[in-house]
């Protein structure tokens, strides 16, 4: 068929494919997918994935499959759940685990890996949010046009329940909320209070906490309420222990690639990667998540014994801020001579993975998640930048998301004063490729990239 | 009767009065007035409430882009672009305190502490007024500032003076709602700019000499014979002093601004302040539990639209302008949706977007008069 070679990209077996092609054919046609659609995402696979490592594909086949899962998954009478980006880790991932007849999902980090870096196809989704209530010129979050769009559209089902994160984020709850009122939806409101210390992002007060734990309990609640299924303290425990092997695994990918030259593998393969172990946590991708990392680890620790690699050996090191839907600037990036080493993916990771209590488990995966990772948290960036051993920073911060982009202008000024090298700033969106130019993007990274060549060319002599 | 004149005359004066009395020793506490920190504390503390809420000037928005990206709401890039400038009001706070409301407001505590040296106290705002434990939270913010108060000032907050601001304050809340509604009847005694004045001259001015001035505006305003014409309920995210653009290009195409929202800008008067019992839980319940309309941040936000249709019912106005500062994304969002509700109700209702910039005045008016034309 016709979508036979994206799925053999996608690391299924032929037995597989056929297995699985009732289930495929009729997700695929709720899609809307043409032919003209697979030979496009053939084409992008090609171009920008490392298909060369089997975890890769494998691990572009979850990214299809939650889609598909999705897709099917009211006609195949399980509930469905959606969160939004960032979702509170650990009630999302207890959600998730608590039965194999419900499927949680955050349908745009879902939709930003399979229409937008796949299918190349995320655009009209976007559109249709636009029409309705997100304005392109407004710079809403590309995550919420394409969760809006996707439901408006029916490109994915009306789910039983949104949980909105509102702890870290104003446009999800609004817009949330209006689909309440439209389709009678239930939502939750996961709130939590804005009065952290940027520049003291370790600690917080105990109210702030349990402020949020209230509200995550009330979450729990009203997911019961809709589901019918309990969460129990011990399926919390359970599925952030998952959550947590996950991290840990990846953070042996990490680790890999941070300590190799040259540079073992695109950055762009890496977040897809790093992002389908931390968001795509149900029943359906158990085993095969793990299984994936391990792929990838192997292939790339093979690479990197045989001494090949992305870029020249000696390329200057760089971390880049946010990679996602459009892996042109990556790419653009990496083709301008520049090793990427890490994105937020990497900051995102605790700093210590083992809790004394649940409450201590809320302050790390839920509120200092979000501080580490874009809340403001200028001292967190520089001190994660600190450990990678790099030659400068490409910060190409998202203006659709309020909730990162508060501090660059401060990060460049701590970097350069405290680490000595350069910072790029780049206005970047990680969904939504119409709120930059690429080309422009590109002409400010190559000359920054030729001035880093140039510095370590001279700190070698 | 008192005029605005009277009142500006005095504004003149109060920021060098404000000057000699820091010199004094007394404390200057800098806010940002989005209705979610209670003067009546710092008044009891011995401090002096100095609300941060300029605006309309594009100079101090592009000097805000230094130090932080462009997609936060205008009025919030504002305040950081009038501290950068080195504006004498923006720079006299011994403490500043940032009601934590929503990301854009957050933004301004953010620059504060990444920027400045002044002391921040981040007040945190729960963004729902239904459950017991977002009241506790408040409250128990509440009794941290007045903690901090007394830390920056040395005086005990008692019983009595707290009291003795909130009979005060209470004073001051009436008085600004008993003029609001004599924009209720048929010919309009006061004009939207100039109520919108009278809350902006309140975030400065002495507490008392204020209480003075708007008994004698409201005496005065009883005889005064009102102007006629279309009405408009204007709603927006914020209101700052010096953006007086959308009341002007309204009141001079004939429309007269009988009722507004924001949550920015203006001195919540809808709710008194208990007097008897706990005056912190008193403040609490007024500021959050019992406030209406609520702001827009607040979830969900079909109680609050249901309110702004029902008082645009109330007010027997003839459209709804709807007025958001640039990115301010619950503004935005919501503006499209309430605009859907409010034409289906029957009102005509214009949904306009400023970033302060002088280029953007004519499109504006021709808007705004084709607006006011239809109604």
């Amino acid at each position: 068929m016709y979508y036979d070679n994206v799925l053999r990209l996608c690391g299924y077996e032929p037995g597989e494919i056929e297995k699985q092609r009732p289930r495929l054919e009729k997700a695929f046609n709720k899609l809307g997918f043409t032919p003209q659609d697979f030979q496009r995402a053939e084409e992008r696979i090609r171009e920008y994935f490392d298909i060369e490592l089997v975890g890769i594909r494998k691990m572009l086949g979850l990214w299809l499959q939650s889609l598909v899962d999705v897709v099917l998954a009211r006609e195949e009478g399980k509930k469905l759940v959606y969160t939004m980006m960032p979702p509170m880790v650990i009630v999302q991932n207890a959600m998730a685990m608590v039965s194999k007849d419900i499927y949680v999902t955050a349908p745009d980090i879902l939709l930003t890996y399979t229409h937008g870096s796949i299918f190349g196809n995320l655009t009209p989704i976007l559109k249709a949010a636009e029409e309705d209530l997100l304005p392109l010129e407004s710079c809403y979050c590309g995550g919420i046009k394409a969760k809006l769009g996707a439901v408006s559209k029916g490109v994915i089902p009306m789910p039983d329940l949104f949980v909105a994160s509102g702890f870290v984020c104003d446009q999800t709850p609004k817009v949330d909320g209006i689909l309440n009122e439209r389709y009678n939806v239930p939502v939750v409101y996961i709130d939590g209070t804005l009065d952290e210390e940027k520049m003291n992002w370790e600690k917080t007060s105990d109210r702030r906490v349990e402020y949020l734990v209230q509200e995550s309990k009330d979450a729990l609640s009203k997911f019961q309420e809709v589901t019918g299924c309990t969460v129990t303290d011990e399926m919390v425990r359970e599925a952030n222990s998952r959550a947590r092997d996950l991290r840990k695994r990846c953070k042996k990918v990490a680790d890999l690639i941070r300590d190799a030259d040259p540079a073992v593998i695109g950055f762009d393969n890496v977040a897809a990667l790093f992002r389908a172990a931390n968001w795509l946590v149900n029943p359906t991708t158990y085993g095969k998540t793990e299984e994936v990392i391990e792929l990838c680890y192997k292939g790339l620790k093979e690479r990197a014994d045989r001494g090949e690699g992305v870029v020249a050996k000696g390329a200057p090191r760089v971390a880049v801020y946010k990679v996602c839907a459009d892996p042109i600037v990556v790419h653009g990036i990496e083709k301008a001579g520049l090793a990427v080493i890490a994105d937020n993916t990497g900051i995102m990771a605790p700093k210590r993975e083992e809790f004394n209590s649940q409450y201590e488990d809320f302050w790390h995966q839920g509120i200092e998640l979000f501080v580490r990772m874009g809340v403001g948290y200028p001292s967190r960036q520089v001190e994660f930048f600190k450990d990678l051993n790099i030659d400068g920073v490409i910060y190409n911060y998202p203006v659709g998301c309020r909730d990162q982009c508060i501090s660059p202008v401060k990060v460049r000024d701590i970097i350069t004063r405290e680490l000595g090298i350069p910072v790029l700033l780049l206005e970047f969106d990680h969904v939504e490729t119409r709120l930059y130019s690429a080309e422009a993007v590109m002409n400010r990274v190559e000359p920054f990239a030729e001035m880093l060549k140039e510095i370590k060319a001279t700190k070698a002599e | 009767m008192k005029t605005i004149d009277d009142l500006s005359n005095y504004l003149k004066g109060r920021m060098v009065e404000i000057g000699r009395l820091k010199k004094e020793g007394k404390k200057i506490v800098g806010y940002i007035p989005a209705g979610f920190v209670p003067e009546e504390i710092i008044w009891a503390g011995g401090a002096i409430p100095v609300a941060l809420n300029r605006g309309g000037d594009h100079e101090a928005v592009m000097k805000s882009m230094e130090f932080m990206p462009r997609v936060y709401d205008t009025y919030s890039r504002c305040q950081i672009g009038y501290w950068a400038l080195g504006e004498p009001l923006y720079q006299t706070a011994d403490l500043m305190v940032v009601p934590c409301t929503d990301k854009n407001i957050q933004a301004i505590g953010d620059c504060w502490e990444m920027w400045t040296d002044t002391r921040l106290f981040r007040l945190g705002v729960p963004h729902n007024n239904t459950t017991e434990h977002a009241f506790r939270y408040y409250l128990e913010v509440l009794h941290v500032l007045k903690g901090e108060i007394e830390k920056l000032t040395g005086n005990a907050i008692t019983k009595a003076r707290l009291r003795e601001e909130i009979e005060t304050a209470n004073k001051m809340r009436f008085l600004l709602r008993q003029i609001s509604e004599t924009r209720k009847s048929e010919a309009v005694p006061i004009s939207g700019s100039d109520f919108v004045r009278l809350h902006h001259a309140s975030f400065l001015a002495d507490r008392n000499f204020m209480v003075s001035y708007l008994e004698s505006l409201s005496q005065g305003l009883k005889d005064k014979v009102g102007n006629k014409g279309p009405r408009v309920f204007l709603i927006g995210s914020s209101i700052a002093e010096g953006d007086y653009k959308i009341y002007d290009l309204l009141e001079s195409a004939g429309a007269n601004v009988v009722l507004e929202d924001f949550s920015e800008g203006m001195r919540p008067y809808w709710q008194q302040v208990e007097i008897d019992g706990d005056s912190i839980q008193a403040l609490a319940d007024a500021y959050f539990r019992k406030r209406s309309p609520l702001p827009a941040f607040f979830r969900p936000s079909g109680g609050r639209l249901s309110i702004l249709l029902k008082l645009a019912k109330e007010y027997k106005v003839n459209g709804i302008v709807w007025y958001t500062m640039m990115y301010h994304e619950s503004h935005e969002i919501e503006g499209i949706h309430f605009g859907r509700l409010a034409e289906k109700e029957g009102f005509r209702f214009l949904r306009l977007t400023s970033d302060y910039d002088s280029a953007e005045y004519e499109r504006l008016r021709t808007r705004i008069e084709a607006f006011v034309e239809s109604i």
